[in-house]
């Protein structure tokens, strides 16, 4: 009896830190939901709540050059960035993980630099390097600069995936008559194929999702971020909730997706100092 | 045996000529900052520090990155508190909202912000509606705008350091502490607080650094009337090809913001000693 009557005593949550909680994520979601609902508003300045049902600004969106040629630079800019910056990520995750050297925690360190320094500098960096050097291919540069902020996660997510998996079922493989290619290619990759598949993943978004680097490195056509700030600047129509509706709507499944891949605890892990 | 990922260097040269390129380009902007033509080589930064005008960029960076600091530290640690105490769905559910922060496109998420605090938003036409103000109330284009809109963003950083923190604390340390008669708020205070000083430091400083250097936050919410240094150093290197100068003040604000988080996170290490 006095047992129970103690635990049942514990004291609860106060008001205080639940109300703060709530406004908490309110102020995370509110915004999103009022995005959707504009999205549909008929009406050409952004007003809530809507007057009716109207699909013209998704029209609108799909059907401006400008945002068809900046979705398009992005997904092309995004997947080769993510393809680039994983392979050389699961290389790098693989030779530190695999390897002791002199110097081996300070590499790890400085890999992950780009994550660190804010991107304002990297941006001014790259922008000053670029012209020095007589690099005008806008393109390139902004291609260069992405792999290279996204390296730190593509090679974060392998190496916590790695760590997990002990060398020895490659000299297992080994003993059982694999060569070094096979054992890597039969034993380990599909081992780490969810680290990797993770990593995809995650370069894409922080490619697709950059605005800092590249407003600083984009001298003619610019990717969606880009485009959107603009069509912000001079217009006030919902044709950018409609954008957005359709992000929010990828960067959910996306989420889904990895949550299925790696489980939401380690995703947490992964993403906790950036964005 | 000799497996394919021991002792290859080729695996690690792509990651190693990337970190070559980061560095190139963190040289190219320091060395911008410090050549000047028919000059001193301090002169962009004489130039920066003797002017109030310039001084204050970086005045208001750092009173917007400790308000952000603040409101993102009370909100993100209750929310943390919740989420140790909540049921599993909750908790869960909580994750998610955070995480998909990661997610989404910066500039969609600032734009649903003027959807919804502009002086045509939902939050406006809602008070105009209920009659409780006469004329629309200012709250973006300004630097609570700004702070809402970095909180917004950050407010991830601060949950998950101090929810890692949590978690690891025994419940029976709370228990035992109510058993022995101390109140909600007196356990709270004297135990969990001192015990999750160590998340704090880190939220701390995760959410100040990426306050002060964000950018696309104060451009597009500061409306041309909140002047980060960020904005600054943007617009001199864009709009006046000044790189030198633009370089100076972006490692000018970088480096007194390192030196306050060395400052802050040398008093916490002191209070966790003695505490």
């Amino acid at each position: 009896m006095s047992v129970a009557v103690r635990f049942e005593a514990i004291p609860g949550l106060g008001l205080v830190p639940r109300l703060l909680t709530l406004a908490g994520c309110a102020l995370l979601v509110l915004p999103q939901v009022i995005v959707v609902i504009t999205s549909i508003d008929p009406s050409p300045i952004a007003i809530f709540p809507p007057k009716g049902i109207s699909f013209e600004w998704y029209v609108n969106a799909f059907t401006r050059h400008a945002f068809r040629e900046a979705f398009a630079i992005s997904v092309a800019l995004a997947t080769v960035a993510a393809l680039v910056s994983t392979a050389i990520g699961t290389m790098a995750a693989l030779f530190v993980v695999r390897n002791r050297f002199a110097g081996r925690e300070v590499l790890i360190a400085s890999l992950q630099l780009p994550i660190l320094i804010p991107e304002v500098m990297l941006g001014l960096g790259f922008l000053i390097l670029f012209s020095r050097a007589g690099m005008n291919a806008s393109l390139l540069n902004i291609g260069l600069a992405h792999i290279v902020i996204t390296l730190p996660y593509a090679m974060r997510v392998v190496m916590a995936n790695l760590q997990t998996v002990s060398v020895s079922i490659e000299e297992a493989a080994h003993v059982l008559g694999a060569g070094p290619v096979t054992s890597f290619v039969r034993v380990t990759l599909p081992v780490i194929k969810s680290g990797i598949l993770a990593a995809l993943i995650f370069s894409f978004i922080v490619s697709f999702d950059n605005f800092t680097l590249t407003a600083f490195l984009v001298k003619a056509r610019g990717t969606l971020p880009i485009e959107i700030y603009s069509y912000i600047r001079t217009e006030s129509d919902p044709t950018i909730a409609a954008i957005s509706t359709v992000l929010i709507a990828v960067s959910v499944v996306g989420i889904l997706g990895i949550e299925r891949v790696l489980g939401i605890e380690r995703l947490s892990q992964a993403g906790r100092a950036g964005g | 045996m000799r497996s394919l990922t021991t002792g290859r260097a080729a695996l690690i040269a792509p990651a190693v000529a990337l970190l070559a390129l980061l560095l190139l380009a963190l040289s190219s902007l320091i060395a911008a900052s410090v050549v000047v033509p028919g000059g001193p080589w301090y002169g962009h930064y004489r130039k920066f520090f003797g002017d109030d005008l310039y001084v204050a960029y970086i005045y208001r960076s750092f009173r917007v990155a400790a308000y952000t600091t603040v409101c993102a530290l009370v909100i993100g640690y209750a929310t943390a508190y919740v989420m140790t105490r909540v049921s599993m769905l909750t908790r869960r559910l909580i994750v998610i909202v955070l995480i998909l922060q990661f997610f989404s496109v910066s500039v969609t998420r600032i734009y649903s912000i003027i959807l919804l605090l502009g002086n045509n938003g939902v939050v406006n036409r809602t008070l105009l509606g209920i009659g409780a103000i006469d004329a629309p109330v200012r709250l973006i284009y300004n630097e609570l705008g700004v702070v809402i809109g970095l909180v917004n963003a950050a407010l991830p950083f601060a949950v998950f350091p101090i929810y890692s923190v949590l978690e690891r604390i025994p419940i029976s340390l709370r228990e035992a502490a109510h058993t022995l008669g101390a109140q909600r708020t007196r356990t709270f205070w004297q135990i969990l607080f001192p015990l999750s000083l160590p998340g704090v430091g880190a939220s701390v400083v995760i959410v100040f650094l990426y306050s002060l250097g964000a950018f696309a936050t104060p451009l597009l919410l500061g409306g041309g009337f909140v002047d980060l240094i960020s904005v600054f150093s943007y617009e001199q290197a864009i709009n006046f090809s000044n790189y030198g100068f633009a370089a100076a003040g972006a490692i000018a604000s970088s480096a007194l913001g390192l030196a306050a988080v060395y400052g802050f996170t040398a008093l916490l290490e002191r209070q966790v000693r003695t505490a």
